[in-house]
């Protein structure tokens, strides 16, 4: 027996809605940790979501940024993103 | 068969120990931030973690090296990395380390309120045996 992959399919794979859920819920759970534990108070820890580009492999990718002022301040001070990567396990 | 769950070492304190004896002489190392400040000093903190397994814990130590040139910060973050790497395999307070794993930096992020000082940081998967050493 041969094993072909049809390679375009991986990148469907990768978009698929499971896999863009599980990895925006964890990108949620980051946020919304920043967010707590943030002295700013404004929301300011948002996501991000979308797939990579195709060609190596278009992984889907999901970030937390700092959309504020207040917030890159609060980052900078007290590491809130570093300190909020452990809501995100899977 | 009763099933006893091991309390985590301090991993902290550990961290602050290995960093002590690294910095003997040349700059202070504490968990806070100091009342005045000195031309060079390394503050320690915990910055969560996990637990892997049974036997290990690892916590996430986040280092910061503050001097007054970026050279300096730098050197410093060498010598942090050093120390923690040479710790492994040792007892440091009762605590045997496992390993130092999973390193990010050093890198220069300077400090919001400290900015007459260069401030760098590492941070790193501080991994620690859960069981006391000999028992």
């Amino acid at each position: 027996m041969k094993v072909k992959f049809r390679r375009g399919c991986w990148y469907d794979v990768r978009r698929s809605s499971e896999v863009v859920s599980v990895l925006e819920s964890a990108a949620d759970r980051v946020a919304d940790a920043a967010n707590g534990l943030s002295g700013a108070g404004d929301g300011g820890y948002m996501t991000g979501s979308r797939q990579g580009r195709r060609a190596p492999q278009g992984r889907w990718r999901t970030s937390v940024v700092t959309a504020s002022a207040a917030a890159m301040v609060d980052d900078a001070r007290n590491n809130t993103l570093l300190k909020s990567l452990d809501a995100g396990r899977i | 068969m009763v099933f006893i769950h091991p309390t985590p070492k301090p991993a902290l304190k550990t961290a602050l120990a290995v960093l002590r004896v690294a910095f003997d002489g040349v700059a202070p190392v504490s968990a806070n931030m100091p009342k005045r400040l000195v031309p060079q000093f390394v503050v320690v903190e915990r910055a969560g973690g996990s637990r892997p397994n049974l036997v290990t814990d690892a916590a996430r130590i986040l280092i910061h090296c503050f001097a007054l040139s970026p050279e300096v910060a730098e050197s410093m973050c060498a010598t942090v990395d050093e120390a923690m790497h040479n710790s492994i395999g040792t007892v440091v307070d009762s605590v045997f380390v496992r390993g130092w794993d999973n390193v990010t930096g050093g890198m220069s992020r300077p400090h919001p309120d400290v900015l007459s000082m260069e401030r760098w940081q590492m941070n790193g998967d501080f991994m620690l045996s859960t069981s006391t050493p000999g028992s």
